[in-house]
């Protein structure tokens, strides 16, 4: 409990901040009643003898050594005692250890922009951690057309459906994205790509081509990954859209600021069971056409989301094609989705059933023998 | 004379400091797109991007005082000529003229253009127009450099010097 309060007194980490500069000793002027002066780091000769007595690897937290300092005086009250004292007493008080270890502990992953020994971000990582719980997101491309499919949590039957669709944002005339991970990121992240494209029209009176406003967005969700005091964005997106150069384009963009062109892919929960099976069941964009990938999205969704029956309100579909010269987006109805989940099913009972007949005949040929 | 990309070319006259400064620096920006993205800005596009630039420093103390005339070839769209006046008012044009005796040229060109030109056509029409403006206009214009853009990219056709003509 003293740790947590001592962790969140606005001093403390002041103080560690100042100390930042002086990591280069200076000659010892200012002193205080025997105590160095913690805030610039500089040492009296207790101190030091202090010092020398911690293990080494303590002697280089010198930041930390000021924060033992600052949190006893916190403690001593401000009447004050002689300094040599305080300090002694600091080190070896257990609070002021603990202190010491939860700094020592969280060293690498407490701050996005500082790399582990191992070369790992570990912000970053968790934040793709993160995605790997939430809801999951399909894309399909196929030759006519490109889809979206994503699994709705929210099926709470108060929930007003005030808003048009949960997951599935409309970026421009040609584009729409669909998130996975933490919706509050991800409605910054959406209006900042509507923002880029805005722009882009606003400068070229064109639409901005797919590529261009992911990778665009990118350069954001990187730079929370190197610039300090920042969170990276836990937020992972699929695009669908089309474009004059390259047709229908799907892209997966992550936390990390990474980005890549898909035929078809998967983010969020289970998402690595769905990509095997997507590898196994795309055939080429050019044969598939946009019935047989909402098919295919049915069925992967079906196998790898963690339900006994896919219903209509638990998935939400986009498709995103042209007719006659221009991009049409849609989201799918309730009885529409209803049709393929259908076929979905018939298809597996009828597996079901071969495999029973095959079972059977195997049994019926052992008593045969 | 500017080419900025494979085919699109612009032309320029105005304030001699301007015109360098600028079009330098709308070419070397449709240069910069083509770098980042691996293909090039429809003239559409390009052509709405210098009016933006046009328009946006003309809004400040220092606005570049420059006449443009855009050509460009689009895959989807085909040719298509842009007019650009140093207000950054941007139009597309069948036909368009800037500079010293443009009005007498517009007038024969008004007269003489009919919608499906082909090149000889145009270049008789553009023969027309020189001398017209040769015979009118107070100042001796000197040579004229033309080019032209297609689906192949920009070609030279060479310089037209018009013949002075003297006053009987």
């Amino acid at each position: 409990m003293l740790v947590k309060a001592a962790i969140h007194h606005p001093h403390i980490g002041h103080s560690q901040q100042r100390q930042k500069p002086a990591l280069t000793p200076k000659q010892p002027s200012k002193q205080r009643n025997g105590v160095g002066d913690s805030r610039r780091g500089i040492r009296t000769e207790k101190q030091q003898s202090i010092c020398s007595r911690l293990d080494p690897d303590r002697r280089t937290e010198r930041g930390i050594l000021a924060v033992i300092i600052r949190v006893q005086r916190e403690k001593e009250g401000k009447e004050g005692r002689k300094g040599s004292r305080l300090v002694t007493h600091a080190v070896d008080n257990q609070f002021a250890k603990e202190q010491f270890l939860f700094f020592q502990a969280r060293r690498y992953d407490s701050r996005t922009t500082i790399f582990s020994p191992e070369g790992r971000l570990y912000q970053v990582e968790y934040a793709m951690e993160a995605i790997g719980h939430a809801g999951t997101c399909l894309g399909i491309m196929a030759s006519d057309g490109i889809l979206l499919a994503t699994e709705k949590r929210n099926t709470n039957k108060l929930l007003d459906e005030v808003s048009y669709s949960e997951k599935i944002y409309r970026l421009y005339d040609d584009m729409a994205c669909s998130v996975a991970g933490i919706t509050a990121d991800a409605n910054v992240l959406t209006n900042e790509l509507r923002l880029i494209a805005q722009r882009y029209i606003l400068q070229y009176q064109e639409s901005i081509p797919c590529e261009q406003l992911v990778s665009t967005l990118c350069d954001v969700k990187q730079a929370y990954t190197q610039f300090g005091g920042k969170r990276p964005f836990g937020v992972s997106i699929l695009y669908m859209g089309w474009d004059k150069h390259y047709g229908f384009q799907l892209y997966q963009s992550d936390p990390s600021g990474n980005y890549g062109g898909w035929k078809a892919t998967c983010i969020g929960n289970n998402s690595a069971n769905a990509i095997s099976l997507l590898k196994q069941e795309y055939k080429d964009d050019n044969t598939i056409n946009l019935s047989a990938a909402l098919d295919l999205s049915i069925k992967v969704l079906g196998k790898t989301l963690d339900m006994t029956k896919i219903t209509p309100d638990k998935v939400e579909i986009a498709t995103l094609t042209r007719e006659n010269n221009k991009t049409v987006m849609r989201i799918l109805k309730d009885s529409e989705v209803e049709v393929h989940i259908k076929k979905y099913e018939e298809e597996e009972a009828r597996l079901e059933a071969e495999k029973k007949k095959e079972a059977d005949k195997k049994k019926a040929e052992k008593s045969d023998k | 004379m500017y080419p900025l990309s494979d085919n699109l070319l612009m032309a320029v006259c105005g304030e001699a400091g301007d015109s360098i400064q600028f079009s330098e620096y709308i070419a070397k920006n449709v240069q910069l797109y083509k770098m980042r993205n691996g293909y090039e800005l429809s003239p559409r596009a390009a052509a709405n991007f210098t009016r933006r630039n046009m328009a946006e420093s003309l809004r400040t103390s220092r606005s570049h005082l420059v006449n443009l005339l855009i050509a460009g070839y689009d895959k989807e769209e085909g040719p298509s000529l842009y007019f650009l006046d140093y207000l950054a008012s941007l139009n597309k044009m069948p036909f368009a003229i800037h500079g010293h005796g443009s009005l007498f040229a517009l007038s024969i060109m008004d007269k003489y253009y009919e919608k499906d030109l082909d090149f000889e056509g145009a270049s008789a029409l553009l023969m027309k127009c020189i001398t017209e403006i040769q015979k009118r206009f107070i100042v001796n214009l000197g040579k004229f450099r033309v080019r032209t853009v297609d689906k192949n990219g920009i070609h030279d056709k060479g310089t037209i010097q018009p013949e002075p003509v003297v006053a009987a």
